[in-house]
């Protein structure tokens, strides 16, 4: 008997060993069919598939917008949060339902730690998948894009300007695999440039079909601040007729701090009474600011990091420029002072004036009085500016002591002063002086119209972004200088212009001449596709 | 008085320290005019520029009114640069004293007027001296005229050649507008309403239509020159002018100019006169021509006429359209 137990367990060992062996067999055998079946569809290489070593039921169970803050995190708004993941930011900017995407900013504006996702041309998705019986390893998810086009989308819009996966004018969709966190990798999609374009994103798992996971809308906008810099004493209402004109051309025009100034702080020569500025002005002191004190207020732009499209808004009562010196006015005088001398400044210039102090430097360039062999100068002091005179270029003098009386015999007076010359405002890039004199509709236009030149309005053929053809009311040369739109318009025979023809009564805001009845206070239609399709990342010189 | 050619000489005695835009120098020569009775404008330029390093030439004008005419005809809106490529006898014009900030953000109410002065204050004189940029052609080379117009008064002219090392030329010369073939304007023939030639220059009249809108404004005038060797042309002509067959020699260029009161540019008519005769014309030999041609009807309105020839701006002629 305890002979026959060493001949069973050898027995068992040998029935084990087969048993064992068909068991492996049979496993090898599986797995390479297996891996033959997905050879055929996925070859060696593929980055977007793997081989899913186990079956099992697969649901996409989150499409999330995300970003990177150092580590990745969830940007809670368009696409939903996540039990995963931890969320960095909520996006809040919303026009009706869809969110606002600002494609004119970086994204790192205020530095990689503080990242903002709403800026710049792309957004970043990913998506999971959960399997149950089954590893989520390499299960594809395919991305896709839903769009609505915004107001005036040219039919045919690509390359750069156009929308895709991956990069500007990128590929359709997007298939991206999982991997052992059923995580698919993050997915770039750059929205288009052309402002209102509204895009939905959306995932499905290629073993979930029908289980679509999308974002709620984002939709093209750009973004850009003002800021205000005024006398402490000149009251001066918000832009917000402006404000409204850039959002009808999804722009968001914002802000930014504001800067008052009191006289002390202004350079010399910014406080003139009024009524020696503008003919019927009060006895109140008025800012004047031109060529002569500019660059100190230039320095009053708060540059901020954060706000990298800024325009700055330097508001004046009047603007003048120092022009140079006048005519030298020779005339014999018989009153002491005289009566009203008329001084001839820069040919006749309707626009200029004498003020004292002068503008800039002394206000007497020459200055003598004469009578036979006798003379002497004149100085600052004898030139009398006062109130009521009958226009800006009008001065009195007073002969000073030691001239003859000028009522015995006539008095020679040669006479040449600086003097200055007033326009309606200026723009250098992002530095706008801007004349507000009360009248708030042509505050807004001017504003609005600047800003509208500093983003390339109107442009002129050649100079429109590429998918638009010629913007058919651009012109130049019909009054104003550079490149307006003639909406509305009527053209009129005017022998004092340059071609014998001018625009008036135009309705929109790049129309050449400030019309505050006449302007809708809007980029007209046909501007309107030409401001949506445009790089809003700077301010830049007038077109 | 004065004259513009003797105003222009005091300038120009000033050498080349003129061109540099030295505003003392200015004040002293404004001193100095301010002493004489000259009215009107005076221009100085150099006589040769290089064109390969500054695109520019220097043009110093004087002007000196009284401050009544300053406020009537004021320079800064009716003060007109003419240039003449002297190759082609093509005549550019525009205002003289232009500021890009003019018309730029254009206010709803530009700066008004100034009321007139009193008698008193406008006897007074304004003189003027200042140093224009005229902008040419990099490089390039020939010859200019320059000449400054303010409506009724005109300056004197300056011819300044350039030294550039390009060497472009004018294309060659046709008649420009071609003649009525039948009859009627324009002509180049001799005939009624021709004024007489002058012994050197240009002599014409101005008759506005008085007709409907779409009559022309006749331009009858006739010239005499000493003629250029870009004038002739290579083989005489066949043109045929109010029915008759002839054969044109040369043809010259002049350009009519319509000015009215603080217009920005004038209104420029080019006309490529022929001259008839089958016999060539050398250079040097003295020709004469004439030509009646109609110009667009203007509005209502008084306004002044100008022919360059060469250059020189022949004229005024009063043109006042009822």
């Amino acid at each position: 008997m305890p002979a026959i137990i060493p001949i069973i367990a050898a027995i068992l060992i040998v029935v084990a060993v087969a048993v064992a062996a068909v068991l492996l067999y049979k496993a090898l055998s599986d797995s390479r069919a297996d891996a033959d079946k997905c050879f055929g569809t996925n070859p060696v290489g593929s980055p977007t598939a793997g081989c899913p070593l186990k079956e099992g039921k697969v649901t996409l169970v989150e499409l999330l917008e995300v970003v990177t803050r150092g580590d990745e995190g969830v940007v809670a708004g368009a696409g939903a949060a996540s039990g995963k993941l931890k969320t960095h930011t909520n996006r809040a900017d919303k026009n009706g339902a869809a969110y606002k995407q600002y494609v004119n900013l970086d994204k790192d504006v205020e530095g990689a730690p503080k990242r903002r996702p709403e800026y710049a041309r792309y957004i970043e998705l990913k998506a999971r998948v959960e399997v149950q019986g089954g590893l989520p390893q390499g299960r594809n998810v395919k991305f896709t894009y839903e769009l609505t086009k915004g107001k005036g989308r040219p039919a045919t819009l690509t390359g750069n300007p156009a929308e895709g996966f991956g990069g500007a004018g990128g590929a359709a969709d997007y298939t991206a695999a999982t991997n052992a966190e059923g995580w698919t990798d993050t997915v770039k999609f750059y929205l288009s440039e052309f402002a209102g374009d509204q895009f939905k994103i959306t995932a499905e798992a290629e073993q979930d079909p029908g289980n679509k996971k999308q974002t709620a809308a984002y939709e093209v906008w750009r973004k850009f601040w003002y800021q205000t810099t005024r006398a402490g004493t000149h009251a001066v209402p918000a832009p917000s007729t402006s404000v409204t004109a850039y959002e009808k051309v999804c722009a968001e025009m914002v802000r930014a701090d504001e800067v008052t100034y009191a006289k002390a702080d202004a350079p010399p020569n910014t406080f003139y009474p009024g009524w020696m500025v503008k003919n019927g002005g009060g006895d109140a002191e008025e800012s004047v600011i031109g060529g002569h004190n500019r660059e100190e207020f230039y320095k009053k732009f708060k540059d901020e990091a954060d706000k990298p499209v800024k325009g700055h808004l330097i508001i004046c009562q009047h603007q003048w420029d120092p022009h140079g010196e006048s005519d030298l006015l020779t005339i014999n005088v018989n009153k002491n002072p005289t009566d009203e001398l008329s001084l001839t400044l820069d040919g006749g210039a309707w626009n200029a004036g004498v003020v004292t102090p002068a503008l800039s430097g002394n206000l007497v360039v020459v200055g003598t009085w004469s009578r036979g062999a006798d003379s002497g100068p004149l100085a600052a002091a004898d030139i009398v500016i006062a109130k009521g005179r009958s226009a800006l270029n009008r001065v009195r003098v007073k002969l000073p002591a030691g001239a003859p009386d000028p009522t015995t015999g006539p008095v020679t007076l040669q006479l040449k002063l600086a003097y200055g010359e007033f326009f309606a405002g200026e723009s250098n890039r992002h530095q706008m002086l801007i004349k507000y004199d009360g009248v708030d509709k042509k505050f807004n236009q001017v504003v609005s119209h600047e800003f509208g030149h500093g983003f390339g309005q109107t442009p002129p053929d050649g100079k429109q972004p590429t998918a638009l053809a010629k913007h058919p009311k651009q012109y130049t040369g019909r009054g104003g200088v550079g490149s307006h739109c003639s909406t509305d318009a009527t053209e009129v025979a005017d022998a004092t212009v340059a071609g014998g023809k001018r625009y008036k009564d135009g309705t929109c805001i790049m129309f050449h001449q400030v019309n505050p009845e006449g302007c809708k206070q809007v980029f007209c239609d046909t501007c309107d596709p030409y401001l949506r399709l445009r790089d809003f990342s700077a301010i830049t010189s007038p077109s | 008085m004065v004259t513009t050619v003797e105003a222009a000489a005091m300038l120009q005695k000033r050498g080349d320290r003129l061109f540099e835009g030295d505003g003392r120098l200015y004040s002293e020569i404004e001193l100095a005019i301010a002493r004489t009775d000259f009215r009107g404008l005076a221009i100085a330029a150099p006589t040769r520029v290089q064109t390969d390093d500054k695109a520019v030439v220097p043009v110093v004008l004087l002007t000196q009114h009284t401050v009544l005419r300053t406020w009537e005809v004021p320079d800064r809106y009716n003060l007109m640069l003419a240039v003449t490529d002297l190759d082609s006898g093509t005549v550019r014009a525009r205002r003289a004293l232009t500021s890009p900030k003019d018309d730029e953000a254009a206010d709803a109410a530009p700066a008004p007027r100034p009321p007139k002065p009193s008698a008193a204050a406008g006897a007074g004189v304004s003189t003027k001296v200042r140093k224009l940029d005229v902008p040419v052609a990099p490089g390039r080379s020939g010859a200019i005229a320059v000449a400054l117009i303010a409506f009724d008064q005109v300056s004197n002219t300056a011819r300044i050649d350039l030294a550039g090392s390009s060497a472009a030329r004018a294309a060659p010369r046709a008649i420009s507008p071609r003649p009525a073939p039948a009859q009627g304007l324009p002509s180049y023939a001799p005939g009624r309403g021709m004024p007489k030639a002058p012994a050197s220059g240009v002599a014409f009249t101005v008759q506005p239509s008085g007709g409907a809108a779409d009559t022309p404004v006749v331009v009858h005038g006739a010239f005499a020159k000493v003629a250029a060797a870009q004038d002739s042309l290579p083989q005489p002509v066949s043109v045929r002018d109010n029915g008759v067959d002839r054969q044109a020699s040369a043809v010259i260029p002049l350009t009519i100019a319509i000015l009215g009161l603080e217009w920005k540019a004038p209104q420029l008519y080019p006309l490529a006169v022929p001259l008839y005769g089958a016999a060539s014309i050398a250079p040097g030999q003295p020709v004469a021509g004439q030509f009646a041609t109609g110009i667009p009807q203007l509005p209502p309105g008084q306004y002044v006429a100008y022919v360059f020839m060469d250059g020189v701006p022949y004229g005024p002629q009063p043109l006042q359209v009822k």
